[in-house]
């Protein structure tokens, strides 16, 4: 019974959101399996409702007039005011005039001319039974193929399960699918334009939840890693995301998503490595740290010019005592790479 | 026949070495300059590409000899690189300065280096930045010198001033030729080498992480705490040098001994050795098998071992783990570094604070857990615990308890479809739960999803008998579905925030949580 009174003194909170999640999840837990408060919960919901939807209702007049007249307010001084009989009878012919006026003029506007036609067709074919289906449905699913979109995408749409299909390994195409007013799926194939930007745009959607990001990087690690598709959109859509993502989890799919991608071009490399030299300096988590890390020395040892700012910054991890030996060892390698690329 | 055969590969060898020859173009160009300098005025030289030789001297002006060398695959590419690699000199009386100018993006069909030797009054400050040389070789300074580059060694003899050096794979060579001044010498990956007379007196603090500190000196005290010697030479008076090789040794050698004298500062009685490893760090143990237990502990290193017949206990600062089969018992604690198992009969207790975590087997369960990273179980035969701070953890299949939680990654679980009923608790705080069992499966499942999006988030389940409830709480949805499946078993709890729990069977038609209340 105490555990029952001190459920139903913490509902207020429970309602407004102020529990911690431990506590909300232990009172939803209670609330269900107690019926004695499952009502009182109910009850609460019901009457929290309630006290949204009640009408506003006009104080009546004598309770004014008195309250008024007990705190002592001086009655306004009002001259009533009232229509002289000529200028109601003028106002009212006017008022017909106009209204009978406006409905002739739209009238006349919008009726159609009548054709009279010269010869009158005659139907000589069976009767048609069967009804026509409509041209479109509410519960429509479109696929178009990304080549006919533009890769424009306008505004910021909300889009909603978003799924990723391969049908065929072999045809070089992939689909992407995804509700917006209705269920669209986009076929082509990877380096198109279009499918780049809408794929760019999932990973970045930061309005939408991250697992919709997450399973967009799996995608792109698959699809995008050779270098045929390899495309800097991406790599910039990457780069934001280990920037702002607050997940380590989707982090660190990005920092290896990064290091597994073909590199695509000079711009491309640049912000790719801008993202992950600043995941070494300033991402708490340790993992996150590690894979820019490797990814810079992928970098570096693909030929790709790691710039002053990147070498010091792999040194000054390799030489920080308070950072993870095991990122110290790392970076320490990254920079020994450096030593059999670099032209003399 | 027999007998040409040889002479034509001979002359066709021959002609392909012409053709190459033929097809690589080069040439010099030298530019002398005397310029005036106050005596204690500085030098500074900047170039990316080439030795830099600076000699003090008794002169009282700069004497700047710098050959530009250039290669290309044609004469455009000669012409080209001769244009744009310039050798420019500007400042004053009180600074000088030299610089290689180069466009930031090369065409790859030539390649150019300058050489530079500068004699320089031996009162003067001197600061070098290269990015790659065979040597940076400086010689008779009085006054203090301070160089930086990336690849190759840096050589100061006869250096009676302060020096500063930082170098990432490059050596460092410096001998005073007389007691030092206060000196700093850092390398990420070379060796150090310091020379000093046998009676010089200095303190020492020394980093590495995976070298050591190795000395010729008879008199040294001093303390190792880790990956620091804290010290000094002879009294431990004087002057301090620092010396830091992240991944090389650091030699302090008296003038004209054999460096292969030199032992560890270990060694020394005077030298106090706290929470250190052994005294030579190994980068990789690679045992193919060990008979019985097995026990290692290394600030740094990686362990590879085929087969372990007994327990293993390994320890490492950072480094990454791999053992193929352990018949016994199997801790493995990393401070940084991925795990990698192959078939664990006895318990696992593993640990890692960043890395992936893979297990082929865990056949008597067990706990895993990483600081960032994936955990990937293939079998799991017995009870199990897994935790990653952030990334996915998949058990691809399992006939015991699984508990598993991660903040941030989908969880995936695939329970063996000989298994009637086990528990279950799974949690994430930002993914998915895929649990797939089989269509007899039982359990008493408790699913929860906390989202914030109701319309994309769901709980689907392949099994009929789930009473569904929705509540809409601060702004978040609250889906729960509780009930006995196949007649009930096990207590099956599932959690997920911002993502679907999905309990498949392989039935034709899940039940999906209602989208209305």
């Amino acid at each position: 019974m105490s555990e029952c009174t001190a459920m139903r003194e913490s509902m207020p909170m429970l309602l407004t959101e102020s529990l911690g999640s431990a506590q909300r999840e232990a009172a939803h837990l209670h609330i269900e399996s107690c019926a004695a408060c499952s009502d009182e919960w109910s009850g609460l919901r019901e009457t929290w409702r309630l006290l949204d939807e009640l009408p506003r209702v006009e104080v009546p007049s004598r309770v004014k007039d008195r309250f008024l007249a007990e705190i002592g307010t001086p009655s306004p001084v009002v001259v009533p005011f009232k229509r002289r009989p000529a200028a109601k009878w003028l106002a009212q012919a006017a008022a017909v005039a106009i209204i009978a006026g406006g409905s002739y003029f739209v009238g006349h506007r919008n009726t159609t001319p009548t054709v009279i036609p010269t010869r009158t067709a005659v139907l000589r074919g069976p009767e048609v039974t069967s009804i026509q289906p409509a041209a479109y449905s509410i519960a429509e699913t479109r696929t178009l193929n990304s080549k006919t979109l533009s890769p424009n995408i306008e505004g910021r749409p909300n889009i909603d399960n978003v799924q990723f299909v391969d049908a065929d390994a072999s045809d070089g195409q992939i689909s992407l699918g995804f509700d917006i007013t209705q269920h669209v799926t986009v076929t082509g194939a990877p380096s198109d334009k279009s499918m780049v930007r809408l794929l760019s745009y999932v990973m970045q959607n930061e309005d939408r939840v991250s697992p919709s990001r997450s399973r967009a990087i799996d995608w792109v690690r698959d699809n995008y890693a050779k270098s045929g598709n390899a495309d800097p959109e991406i790599a910039q859509a990457l780069a934001k995301v280990l920037r702002s993502e607050q997940h380590e989890g989707v982090r660190i799919k990005a920092a290896d998503t990064l290091n597994t991608l073909a590199p695509s071009g000079r711009v491309s490399s640049e912000l790719t490595r801008d993202a992950l030299i600043d995941a070494l300096k300033s991402d708490p988590n340790p993992a996150v740290r590690l894979k820019a890390v490797e990814a810079l020395a992928r970098m570096a040892s693909t030929g790709q010019e790691l710039d002053s700012e990147a070498i010091d910054m792999l040194r000054q991890k390799a030489s920080q005592d308070d950072e993870n030996l095991y990122v110290r060892v790392k970076a320490a390698e990254a920079l020994s790479t450096l030593s059999k690329i670099r032209p003399q | 026949m027999r007998t040409r055969f040889p002479f034509i590969i001979v002359i066709a060898l021959v002609a392909a070495t012409a053709a190459y020859g033929a097809s690589n173009f080069g040439g010099t160009e030298t530019v002398k300059a005397d310029l005036p300098i106050a005596p204690d005025g500085s030098v500074w030289i900047d170039n990316p590409y080439g030795n830099i030789d600076v000699v003090g001297t008794d002169d009282d002006f700069v004497t700047l000899i710098a050959q530009k060398i250039v290669r290309g695959a044609d004469d455009a590419a000669v012409a080209e690189a001769r244009q744009q690699t310039q050798i420019l000199t500007s400042g004053d009386e009180r600074v000088r300065v030299f610089k290689t100018q180069l466009p930031p993006l090369r065409n790859a069909r030539w390649s150019s280096s300058v050489n530079y030797v500068v004699r320089v009054p031996k009162a003067i400050l001197v600061k070098i930045a290269s990015q790659s040389a065979d040597r940076i070789h400086i010689t008779n300074l009085t006054r203090s010198v301070t160089v930086k580059n990336v690849n190759g060694a840096v050589v100061l003899e006869n250096v009676t001033g302060s020096a500063v050096v930082d170098t990432v794979n490059g050596n460092i060579m410096f001998d005073p030729n007389g007691s030092p001044a206060a000196t700093q010498l850092t390398t990420v990956n070379g060796r150090i080498d310091v020379f000093l007379p046998a009676d010089a007196s200095f303190r020492w603090i020394g980093q590495t992480i995976a070298g050591d500190f190795k000395t010729n000196f008879t008199q040294v005290a001093g303390r190792v705490n880790g990956t620091t010697f804290r010290g000094g030479i002879n009294g431990s008076r004087g002057p301090l040098l620092t010396t830091a090789s992240m991944m090389g040794q650091v030699f302090l050698l008296r003038k004209g001994t054999n460096p292969r004298e030199a032992k560890s500062v270990r060694a020394f009685n005077t030298v106090v050795t706290t929470n250190a490893g052994p005294v030579t760090l190994a980068r990789v143990i690679q045992t193919p098998f060990i008979e019985g237990d097995y026990t290692y502990q290394t600030p740094l290193g990686s362990v590879s071992i085929g087969q372990i017949t007994g327990n293993a206990h390994v320890e490492t600062g950072a480094g990454e783990l791999n053992l193929g089969i352990v018949k016994g018992e199997c801790t493995l604690v990393s401070l940084g570094g991925p795990l990698t198992l192959g078939d664990i009969f006895g318990p696992l207790n593993v640990r890692t604070k960043a890395g992936d975590v893979m297990i082929n087997a865990a056949r008597s369960g067990g706990y895993a857990a990483t600081g960032g990273g994936m955990v990937r179980v293939l079998y799991a035969g017995a009870p199990l615990t897994l935790h990653s701070d952030g990334g996915d953890i998949i058990v691809r299949s399992t006939t015991s308890a699984v508990n598993a939680d991660t903040p941030s990654g989908d969880i995936t679980v695939n329970v063996d479809g000989s298994v009637r009923s086990i528990p279950l608790d799974l949690k994430t705080s930002d993914g998915n739960i895929v649990l797939n069992v089989s269509g007899r499966f039982a359990a008493d499942i408790d699913a929860i999803v906390v989202t914030s999006d109701a319309d994309a988030n769901a709980i689907r389940a392949d099994f009929g008998g789930l009473v569904f409830r929705r509540d809409e709480v601060g702004g978040r949805t609250r889906i729960h579905a509780v009930g006995k499946v196949n007649g009930g078993g096990e207590r099956v709890t599932l959690y997920a925030e911002e993502g679907d729990i999905r309990v498949n069977s392989g039935a034709p038609t899940p039940i999906v949580s209602p989208s209305v209340p």
